[in-house]
């Protein structure tokens, strides 16, 4: 089958199972949507910059910061388990965990009609919100092992692959950019972690953020030949700009930045201004883990 | 069921728990023209709010005008979630029940108290924008009759089933709320027949004796019970479904006249009295 038939064959199906959506080849599409490229982290880590170089390939297209569909609408259809009909496709209540996602997927190739691309990507950061509503769910470890289910049951063939950077830094920048305390940054950071590490994570890769910064080239080229896509001029030219630095500032070129070049985009001059008096060695062992998974060494 | 023809038109029943929606959902559903889906106030609410919280943060939806409002996208993907839930068998109409406030509201409602009002108002935002062809009807059942059976049925706290059965009559009383029907219980349980009629004169249905037939039984008396027909049921059936003899053990404590004030406009809005 030549993939232009192929995508034609995904249309057809596309046309009879989410009929909303226009029907030329969607991207997502019926064809891919279980298998996007997942980006799991906490914001203000270069998760941006990691779209955007995947953004400037012209075999993917990205489609931003998903938690809140993913998990927030993966959590309302299980509320309804047992409530509504069965569904004669997939079953009944015994069925619904794979009921939810099969509604979650109807959803992204409604909401994302774009056209053309062989892969997606999305960036679901963040813990998400649905993760503080779990009814009688108190252990971090149960919410992290919903979490996976949820993502896993609606993108059973996703790539998913994280990115590292000093955790002080994340909480300093998510600190300034979401206007919250550092104690409440280092919280999301720590829980983020818990996620990653929890067993039934299968994230496999971690991108460098220091190393996107210092040696770009190297760092774009290891994370295209992770995700078997072609070594294109683009996503190494995507490096050379910083997206959102700061509430209403986007892509803006490195050179106009050369403060922030010059410190290699770290603000270690500014992590004793950060109170730390409730971070806890046992969240810093969490971190220290996580990288330590990946192959990497934090230091405090 | 849902599909793309009829996905924007549902009949959508709107009330607290308790209040006889089971009754009344099972009678449309014994229609043959008329598929039931059940109780998707959190698959309605969730996904909008999960739509909702994406506006600015993921890629624009091309098959829609520039400078849609995020709005329109959010009631695309509630649809999008429906026809994918309720695949379609071919029936020509569909009705579903939300009922109770839904748990985003109540979310809000512990975030900021005092704005109740503006939540109720985008309760119909959100139906309105989800199924904006649809009929939306509803179904009184006296409050203390709710609050009995509903402390009963969930085990919750009465103060918080009071709540919620004020804050439903909230939403009710919206004036953008638009219901175009209020069933009464107490009728739906003594005499049946007439008030089945008007429901389904007004659905533009004809009168299938299915439904008149789905009448004769007790949808979901307590947890677990299923379907008894009425005849099994004789005390119940007595009383005509009230614990009016029960009414003097409910702590009213935490229910105020304010409260009762927002029930009895409520129920004047749809042209029934109400007398405590």
């Amino acid at each position: 089958m030549t993939l232009h038939t192929a995508w034609s064959v995904a249309a057809e199906w596309a046309k009879a199972w989410a009929p909303e959506v226009s029907c030329e080849v969607e991207m997502p599409n019926i064809a891919n949507i279980t298998a996007p490229i997942s980006m799991i982290a906490h914001g203000r880590s270069g998760t941006s910059l990691f779209m955007n170089i995947l953004r400037a390939h012209p075999d993917v297209v990205t489609v931003g910061e998903t938690a809140p569909m993913l998990f927030g609408s993966f959590q309302a259809m299980e509320r309804v388990r047992g409530t509504i009909r069965p569904d004669p496709e997939v079953g009944g209540r015994e069925k619904h965990n794979e009921r939810c996602g099969k509604a979650v997927r109807a959803m992204f190739l409604a909401s994302f009609p774009d056209k053309g691309e062989p892969r997606w990507m999305q960036k679901p950061i963040n813990a998400p919100y649905a993760m503080g509503l779990l009814k009688g769910v108190r252990q971090y470890r149960h919410k992290a092992a919903w979490y996976w289910n949820a993502l896993n049951t609606t993108f059973p063939d996703s790539t998913n692959l994280t990115i590292l950077r000093h955790p002080y830094d994340v909480v300093l920048s998510s600190s300034e950019y979401w206007g919250v305390p550092t104690k409440r940054a280092w919280d999301g950071v720590v829980n983020m972690a818990r996620i990653l590490n929890h067993p039934a994570s299968d994230v496999r890769f971690a991108v460098s953020h220091a190393r996107l910064v210092s040696e770009p080239d190297a760092e774009v080229s290891r994370i295209l030949s992770y995700l078997d896509l072609t070594p294109h001029p683009g996503c190494f030219k995507a490096t050379e700009r910083v997206y959102v630095p700061k509430r209403q500032a986007t892509r803006i070129p490195k050179t106009k930045m050369q403060d922030h070049v010059a410190r290699a985009f770290s603000r270690k001059t500014d992590w004793s201004r950060m109170d730390m008096s409730k971070f806890r060695n046992r969240e810093r062992d969490i971190l220290v883990a996580l990288w330590a998974r990946f192959g990497e060494t934090l230091t405090f | 069921m849902p599909n793309t023809d009829n996905i924007t038109r549902p009949f959508t029943l709107v009330s607290f728990g308790r209040s006889g929606t089971s009754l009344v959902h099972n009678i449309l559903a014994a229609h043959p023209d008329v598929e039931g889906c059940g109780e998707t106030q959190p698959l309605i609410f969730g996904t909008w709010e999960g739509t909702r919280r994406v506006g600015g943060v993921v890629r624009m939806d091309q098959s829609l005008p520039a400078g849609t409002a995020h709005e329109t996208r959010c009631a695309k993907s509630v649809r999008a979630v429906f026809l994918s839930m309720f695949p379609d068998d071919g029936t020509k109409h569909w009705v579903h029940k939300p009922i109770n406030v839904p748990f985003t509201i109540n979310q809000q409602q512990r975030r900021f108290p005092k704005r109740f009002d503006a939540h109720a108002k985008d309760y119909w935002k959100v139906i309105g924008g989800a199924f904006p062809d649809g009929k939306v009807i509803t179904v009184l059942r006296h409050p203390y009759d709710v609050a009995l059976s509903a402390t009963r049925y969930w085990e919750n706290p009465i103060d918080r089933i009071w709540r919620s059965i004020v804050n439903m009559a909230q939403i009710l009383s919206q004036d953008s709320a638009p219901v175009s029907l209020a069933l009464r219980h107490h009728v739906l349980a003594t005499d049946p027949t007439p008030e089945i009629s008007r429901l389904l004169d007004h659905l533009g249905l004809d009168h299938h004796p299915a439904c008149f037939e789905a009448a004769e039984k007790v949808y979901v008396s307590k947890p677990g019970s299923g379907r008894r027909p009425k005849s099994e049921m004789t005390d119940h059936t007595r009383r005509a479904f009230s614990h009016r003899a029960e009414w003097d053990q409910l702590d009213m404590s935490s229910f105020t006249d304010q409260d009762r004030q927002i029930l009895i406009n409520m129920w004047a809005k749809y042209g029934e009295p109400l007398n405590f």
